[in-house]
Order: structure tokens, then C-alpha cells, then sequence
């Protein structure tokens, strides 16, 4: 469980320092100040840890990229090891539309099947534990060994359908983590027949559970709907990638933004051009920085991304089942954006029963099997690749000089996207549920329950026994360190 | 007759001396030992209860900050730790994972070898290297013996 001080200090400001937020990956921090009335006055989510990758990945060969990025998360590598491939796609004169169709579909397939695995993972085993015993519950039954113990059985099939996605990831990919299966200007493999037929033996079941948890969002949703509508909901702009004809695409598209009301801020951008349409600014107290819309300015111009924010911009979902699902969600909100934070459940299940549907098509096509791997065009000296990763749309950027080294990369992943509506959900849980200097542990599970429905990904750096120590800092209004208590993971 | 093993190597090589579990157990699926199954992944989590419930033998193998070096060999019991992230589970909570879902519990050690550089960056240290080919001993000893389970007890006995 997370640990927390609090602290009174001279200028009667009160910081309440909760670090790290449980069940999100890597450290989280989060910072409460109080005025002196015990008011919530300011809030801040922080990133502890800077990975430093931008840097590490300058002076290797551009063919390296797609492998080494993944190092950067051990959740979604696919989704770094795609955008990068992607930007290098560009790099050696192989625009999106050059793909071969084979090289298409087995990255599709590839991608569509860490979609499915991560969202499993997330929702069966990091989110379930809140839904099916509330954020009030006792802290050692919030966890998903408990899930384990009383829904042995939705334990299960979040395993099955996590190791689906996973074989899947392997099959395309080479490995389960680290592959080596998509390389600039294409992919390096076949899936063979007979490997096509095995997936295809299990899909169905894959589709069928989907639809069941996409149901029992609904079911939970429907038991408290006033708290899920309301639970840390804010408006905001909302921005993805999109098919040309307005379709949910995972893999491609261009970018589009709409505001809270449906009003489009931007539509049918290129995205090799996002330099003209998106800035980051930074701020002193994270590493992390803060992306917004140009046109629209730093106040107004941050926005949502990841499934919420899919099922926001795209008109549609070209898969059937989905699709119905999708009408019933835009409906929710009179097809008007969905703004409530918790909703990000309900988007994101209808994305993993997307997913299955997507992977079964793909699987019942023979390009996976035969065609042409890779293509080469006319080398250029920068690349720009986007996906959307299962936390929202993924930036990857590199400039290659003549010999063939990467001269500069930069990256803005789908955490940094939500960096502001993550403060945002905090800041709007905080002040309903925070009074005085009293800090419950139900309040606490509160605020994370907020961050948890971004599913952030904030350092997946080392996981080495006796490393990952656990900080909680106070500090004084000037900055200066009043106290720090550490604690290791295996304590 | 030896049991089915499975050697679970995890860490991010990404990281220097993290990359030691991944490093030594694709070491250990060199050696092609009849009935060892090798994992290698960047991190723990849930689905690996799933292995751990077909094994009648586990490994982990992790690097360690806090290990004595070179490395320690000790025997792990199921237990939950409600750590802040699942992204990342504890071998023990691996262990408690397949027996609460799979009611199987397999006998696990954990082989924590000692590492000195996490930073950005490929490769071990050349201090982590020597401590891995120790570790390397060890386990092929373990591995290659007659009862394996036997093996680990006086292994572990010994340390």
C-alpha cells in the first residue's frame, strides 16, 4: 500500500506528499497543498524518474531504433518498436502507403494483439479490483489476487486473454518481448499457415469473452452511474489518430482534435507536420512535459488521448460488435464527447473487442502468409511515426545524418499527452474528496483510482530485487527537502 | 528422473546489470537440458502464475542490488505483497497467484545475483559478469543433477 505524510507547516500551507501511487506502472508521486481553511489549493502529479532515452538512442544506426525503443516499457514494447518502424518506414522512402500489404497486415496483426493484451491486463487486473469491491474496500482486498479468490474464474480469463494477445505478439514479432519483427521499409516474417490456423482456433472464444467484459463494465457502470458519470470527470479537448474516413485505426491514420462539445480543433493533419499543430511546454517540477494544440494556446490547448479520447474523435468502429457498442457509448452523451474520466473502462473494453475482431479478419487473410516483406525508396533525412498504443497516440521522431546515425529523436508518449489531465482528475478528486489533514485510506485509493483510468505508464525502468525504492518527501514552500522517508519494494 | 524446471529470467537489459536474469537463463536454455523450460521477460506479472502452475520446479532468476555477492540462492514462499504497481509482481507473488488460481505450488527459489550498474546502457558490468559466472555454476549444477529439487534444497542450505 501507498504511504503518506502530512505535514503543517510555518505559512499554514499543508503538503500532503502520496508517493507512489499504487497499481500504475513505475513511480508516481503526487503533492496536495493545502491553504490554510484545509482547502485543496494546488496539486501535482509528478515523474520521479527522467528515462533519458532521447539522448541514449543518438549515434546508433536508424535500423536499430525499432528494437532498442522497446526497451522503454515492458507493457506495450510493440507499441515503441511500430512507431519507431514507422518513422523509419519513412527514413528509408517508405510512406505509410508504399507499405507492401503483407508488411501491413502482419504489423496490424501485431499491434492488435498488444492492444488485446494490454488492455486484459489493465482491466482484469489492475482496474477489476476497484470495480468489483469498490474504492472503499479494505486495501488488502483491493489487489487482484483477491479478484483471484472470489472470480477465480475472470482471473483466468484475463490470463487467457493477456497470453492470447502475447502469442500473438510472438508469432508477428519473434518474441514476446523485444522482437525483431518489423524493420524499416517492412516487416522480416511470414506467419506460416498452419500458425494462422492455430490463432484461429481460439479467436472466437477471444471475441466472446470480450464482449462479456465489455458487459460487465456496463453492468458496474450501471449500479452507480451518478459516481462513474461524475467521479473526476472534467471537460477537455480529446485528440487521436484517425482513418481517412473517420474510422477508429490503431495502427494509422491522420490526426484529428475535438473539443469538449465535438467541435473539431484539428482534422486530416499529416502527421509528419505535428510540429506545426502540437508544442510541449515545460515546467519545473516534472520531468515529464506538457503537450498542447498550438492554435489553441498552453492553457486551452491540452488535451485527452488513449481510448476515451478514440471513441471521442473517430465516427465510427469498423468491426460490427464494436460498432454496436460504440453507438451505445456515443449515445450515453447524446453523441457528444464523452467526458467522464471513468468511462476510460467502458472505451477501453469495446477497444479490446475491436481488437479480437480486427485480429480475426487479419487472421483469415492469406497476406500474412505470402507476399512481399520489405520495400526501399528514396532515403530521406527524417522520419515521423504515430501510432496509437494502448494509452493513446505515440509519438516517435528522427532526424539520420549521412552515415546512417541517429542525430536526434524525439518522443512523446501517450502518458505525457495526459500528463495535464491527470493533474487535472487529481486536482478535481482531491478537492471533493480531501477535507482537512485528515487522509483516509479510502481517500487515498480514491485519487489513484483517477490516475489508474489513464492507465499511465511512468518508468518502466529497472525491476532488480532490492532497486525500486519508495520515497516520501516533504518539502517546505521554498522547495527545500524537510524530510524523506524511503522504502524498498520487498520491505 | 528430473522434474519439469522452469527458469524464469527477468529484468530489462536496457538497463546494464538488469539484463543478468534474461543474460542467464538464455545461458541456461543453451545447455538444451531435457525437461527445463526457459522464460525470459522483461518484468513479472500475473500470466506467469500461468507457467509457474505447469512446473513442478522454479527458478526465478533477477538481479540484486542487495544480494551478497556473488549471488544467493534461497528458497521463496507465496505470499501476497501488495506492492504499488502489478505491473511488476514479486516472485513470491507470482507463487501465491498460481496457487490462489491454479491451486498448484510448485517448490520455488529465487537466484538473486548481485549487480552494481542500473543505468541507461547494454552490457553488464565486467564485476556483474564475474558474479553471473558464478551464478552460472550453480544453477547448471542444479539443473544438471538427478533429483533437481534435491539440488536446490542443499543449495539453498548451503547459503
Amino acid at each position: 500500500m501507498s504511504e503518506f505524510v502530512t505535514h503543517i507547516r510555518e505559512k499554514k500551507l499543508k503538503k500532503v506528499v502520496i508517493d507512489p501511487v499504487t497499481r500504475v506502472e513505475g513511480h508516481g508521486k503526487v503533492t496536495i497543498i493545502l491553504d490554510d481553511e484545509n482547502h485543496v489549493e494546488r496539486t501535482r502529479f509528478h515523474i520521479v524518474e527522467f528515462r533519458g532515452f532521447e539522448r541514449f538512442v543518438q549515434g546508433r544506426p536508424f535500423w536499430e531504433a525499432p528494437v532498442i525503443v522497446q526497451r522503454l516499457c515492458g507493457i506495450c514494447p510493440v507499441s515503441h518498436h511500430l512507431a519507431a518502424a514507422k518513422a523509419m518506414d519513412v527514413v528509408v522512402g517508405v510512406p505509410p502507403d508504399k507499405l507492401s500489404p503483407s508488411a501491413e497486415k502482419v504489423r496490424r496483426l501485431m499491434h492488435y494483439g498488444q492492444m488485446l493484451q494490454s488492455h486484459a491486463l489493465h482491466f482484469f487486473h489492475l482496474c477489476s479490483p476497484d470495480l468489483l469491491f469498490g474504492f472503499d474496500s479494505n486495501v488488502m482486498k483491493r489487489n487482484v489476487l483477491a479478484v483471484a479468490a472470489e472470480y477465480p474464474d475472470l482471473a483466468k480469463l484475463g490470463i487467457l486473454l493477456r497470453k492470447y494477445g502475447q502469442e500473438l505478439i510472438k508469432a508477428t514479432a519473434g518474441k514476446k518481448i523485444h522482437g525483431t519483427g518489423a524493420i524499416p521499409g517492412g516487416v522480416n516474417r511470414h506467419l506460416t499457415v498452419q500458425e494462422r490456423r492455430g490463432f484461429q482456433a481460439q479467436i472466437d472464444q477471444m471475441i466472446e469473452w470480450s464482449v462479456g467484459a465489455v458487459e460487465l463494465v456496463k453492468k458496474v457502470h450501471g449500479q452507480k452511474p451518478q459516481f462513474f458519470d461524475t467521479f473526476g470527470s472534467f471537460d477537455s479537448n480529446h485528440l487521436s489518430l484517425v482513418r481517412a474516413d473517420g474510422a477508429l485505426d490503431f495502427y494509422h491514420g491522420r490526426l484529428r482534435a475535438v473539443d469538449s462539445q465535438g467541435n473539431r480543433i484539428l482534422d486530416g493533419v499529416d502527421y509528419q507536420d505535428y510540429l506545426e499543430y502540437i508544442a510541449e511546454e515545460v515546467r519545473t517540477w516534472s520531468y515529464m512535459k506538457f503537450p498542447f494544440i498550438i492554435s489553441l494556446g498552453k492553457k486551452m490547448g491540452w488535451y485527452r488521448v488513449g481510448p476515451l479520447a478514440r471513441l471521442n474523435t473517430c465516427d465510427f468502429i469498423p468491426s460490427p460488435l464494436a460498432q454496436k457498442q460504440f453507438e451505445v457509448f456515443r449515445s450515453y452523451t447524446d453523441g457528444r464527447p464523452n467526458n467522464c474520466t471513468l468511462h476510460y473502462h467502458w472505451a477501453r473494453m469495446i477497444e479490446m473487442l475491436h481488437a479480437t475482431e480486427i485480429i480475426k479478419e487479419l487472421l483469415a487473410d492469406d497476406d500474412l502468409s505470402t507476399g512481399e516483406l520489405v520495400r526501399r525508396g528514396e532515403r530521406q533525412p527524417a522520419g515521423v511515426g504515430l501510432i496509437e498504443a494502448p494509452r493513446g497516440t505515440l509519438f516517435h521522431h528522427y532526424r539520420v545524418n549521412g552515415n546512417d546515425q541517429i542525430t536526434m529523436c524525439n518522443l512523446i508518449v501517450s502518458t505525457t499527452h495526459n500528463n495535464q489531465p491527470m493533474n487535472v482528475a487529481v486536482h478535481e478528486v482531491a478537492a471533493k474528496y480531501l477535507e482537512g489533514c485528515e487522509v483516509t485510506d479510502s481517500l487515498l485509493n480514491h485519487i489513484e483510482v483517477a490516475i489508474r483510468a489513464y492507465d499511465p505508464c511512468l518508468s518502466c525502468a529497472t525491476h532488480a530485487l532490492g532497486k525500486m525504492p519508495l520515497a516520501v518527501e516533504i518539502e517546505d514552500r521554498r522547495g527545500s527537502l524537510i524530510a524523506r522517508r524511503i522504502r524498498d519494494s520487498r520491505s | 528422473m528430473s522434474c519439469r524446471t522452469l527458469i524464469l529470467g527477468f529484468g530489462n537489459p536496457g538497463r546494464c546489470d538488469d539484463g543478468i536474469g534474461p543474460a542467464l537463463a538464455e545461458q541456461a536454455e543453451k545447455w538444451g537440458l531435457a525437461g527445463v523450460e526457459v522464460t525470459v521477460d522483461y518484468q513479472l506479472n500475473i500470466e506467469h502464475a500461468a507457467e509457474v502452475a505447469g512446473a513442478e520446479l522454479v527458478i526465478f532468476i533477477d538481479a540484486s542490488l542487495t544480494a551478497a555477492a556473488p549471488f544467493s540462492f534461497q528458497r521463496l514462499e507465496a505470499r501476497l505483497k501488495n506492492d504499488f504497481t502489478t505491473h511488476a509482481m514479486l516472485p513470491e507473488t507470482v507463487l501465491e497467484t498460481s496457487r490462489k488460481i491454479y491451486g498448484v505450488l510448485p517448490p520455488a527459489y529465487v537466484l538473486a545475483v548481485r549487480g552494481e550498474r542500473f543505468e541507461l546502457g547494454e552490457g553488464l558490468s565486467p564485476r556483474a559478469r564475474e558474479y553471473l559466472d558464478e551464478a552460472e555454476k550453480l544453477l547448471k549444477m542444479i539443473l544438471s543433477a538427478e533429483d533437481r529439487r534435491a539440488a536446490c534444497l542443499r543449495a539453498a542450505g548451503t547459503m
